[in-house]
């Protein structure tokens, strides 16, 4: 009993010893198992703010800097949406789009756009008539009957709507206008990077989109996207202020039209995806503003 | 006293032993390849599939232009030819424009193929590899190459020069830049050096993928 103490602190002794050999074990176990691309969102860019060459076999050690850059995972364009995808620097290559930058020249010297064609909502159709102009200015009217007739516009007096318009209802219609916006995501961005969010990239039916969200008046905003090849915009989806889905917008069937590129068909769809109508345009005229 | 010490002993030896236990149940398989510095694994599998057409692709996940080949060769390709299992292909995600290994699975999504390995490597000493391999000055990514059935990886460092390659950088000839339809129709003509399978091993053949 009287070497029990004794016994006692030198088992506490091996234990300890023990015990603290087996942690150390585990701690540099598991740091020789992380791989170094877990490092962390600032690795990458603590090592190139102090100018440390990149550690060798390590993450991205082989990569020339100017493939690299000073960039984290917190640069990145996303949100939080399940089919987005990260991307660096968005907005660059955006803008940088060296098909669509003859269009968007040639767009900054017209003043208006007029479009003509035809509604169609299951299976009725009506006459259709979309008058835009510099600043952000669009009148819209469509026959709904012998005698009835749906008008609504957008000007410096704010957003007027007269009659009951065809697939969509008048908050719809109403939101369709006051987002309105006459020059393209890229003419906007080069006057302001700012204006848009980059959210990174979607892929859409066919096609891989660069998505963006922008605040427009009346308190909307919309999601953008477009089309990573060709710089159209494909799908907008407007957003209320309180953040209800109110529409989404998709034109397509692009062409040039003496020197701009314009949509000749658009549809409507609820958030469900169930199409609400279908505008088919057969004649655009493009107005030059006088040089 | 010695209860106690037994207890304390199993007790430690116990907690231990815990993670390495807990380790290959609870942690699930990753859906690409981590591969080492040598890219033995890719040269594994590389020349266990001799005989197939065999693209290889190098790619930084979050590169739009590089997302947007991936998109275009799933349009033009993958989902024309369904899972040949004729074709394979292996996509290198390096760490360019500050990629890391969470980017590969959101980009991994964009080519949907049975017969498709997707790998991380986090050197990124492929594209310097490549860059020896076609000989030219400029760090090799955003490529995008086909090896026809013959094609053997036989050096220790070094992959194969391609049987036909094509980009998307601004240092290489403009007129290789990448293209998914031209793309597909070699890759039709690499085909045709094969005999087609029957109809039945397109439907439940195993992945290859060597492990």
């Amino acid at each position: 009993m009287s070497e029990s103490p004794r016994m006692s602190k030198s088992w506490s002794c091996v234990l300890a010893g023990f015990v603290l050999m087996l942690l150390l074990m585990q701690v540099s176990s598991s740091s020789a198992d992380t791989p170094p691309a877990d490092k962390g969102p600032g690795a990458l860019n603590h090592d190139l703010a102090v100018g440390r060459p990149p550690v060798d076999d390590g993450y991205a050690s082989e990569v020339p800097r100017e493939e690299i850059i000073n960039r984290n995972q917190s640069a990145l364009a996303a949100d939080k949406g399940e089919q987005s995808i990260p991307v660096a620097d968005e907005i660059e290559f955006i803008t940088g789009n060296s098909f669509r930058k003859p269009f968007e020249e040639t767009l900054k010297t017209v003043a208006k756009v007029d479009y003509y064609g035809t509604r169609y909502v299951d299976c009725e159709q009506y006459p259709l008539e979309v008058h835009t102009a510099r600043p952000n200015q669009v009148s819209l009217l469509m026959k709904t009957g012998d005698s009835s007739k749906f008008e609504g516009s957008k000007s410096n007096q704010g957003i007027k709507v007269r009659g009951t318009p065809q697939g969509l209802g008048v908050e719809q219609q109403r939101a369709l206008l006051a987002t309105f916006d006459f020059d393209t995501p890229i003419i906007e961005l080069e006057k302001n990077p700012h204006t848009f969010k980059p959210l990174g990239m979607e892929k859409l039916p066919g096609m891989l989109t660069w998505k963006l969200q922008v605040d427009r008046a009346g308190g909307y905003s919309q999601v953008v996207y477009v089309d990573s090849h060709y710089g159209d915009v494909v799908k907008l989806s407007i957003i209320s202020a309180q953040g209800a889905h109110i529409l989404d917008v998709a034109p397509h069937d692009y062409r040039a039209v003496d020197g701009i590129r314009v949509p000749f068909a658009i549809d409507y769809r609820s958030q469900e995806g169930t199409v609400l109508a279908n505008d088919r345009f057969d004649r655009i005229e493009v107005k030059r503003t006088r040089s | 006293m010695s209860k106690f010490l037994v207890s304390l002993i199993v007790g430690c030896t116990l907690l231990a032993v815990m993670p390495f236990a807990a380790s290959p149940a609870d942690v699930p398989q990753k859906p690409y390849v981590v591969l080492d510095k040598n890219l033995s694994q890719l040269r594994a599998d590389f020349n266990a599939n001799l005989g197939k057409v065999r693209m290889l692709y190098i790619v930084g996940p979050t590169c739009g232009i590089c997302l947007r080949g991936m998109s275009d060769l799933q349009e033009a390709v993958y989902s024309k030819k369904g899972d040949d299992p004729r074709l394979v292909t292996f996509v290198i995600h390096v760490p360019t424009l500050g990629a890391h290994e969470t980017n590969v699975v959101p980009a991994s999504r964009l080519i949907s193929n049975r017969h498709t390995t997707q790998y991380w490597e986090e050197t990124g000493i492929t594209g310097k590899l490549m860059r020896q391999v076609m000989g030219v000055d400029i760090y090799v990514w955003d490529f995008w190459t086909i090896y026809g059935p013959k094609a053997v990886w036989s050096d220790e460092r070094l992959p194969p020069v391609p049987d036909f390659w094509q980009h998307q950088l601004d240092g290489l000839p403009a007129e290789k830049k990448l293209d998914a339809n031209v793309f597909a129709a070699k890759i039709d003509g690499f085909l045709a050096q094969i005999p087609a399978p029957p109809i039945a091993s397109t439907m439940g053949v195993a992945p290859t993928k060597s492990e």
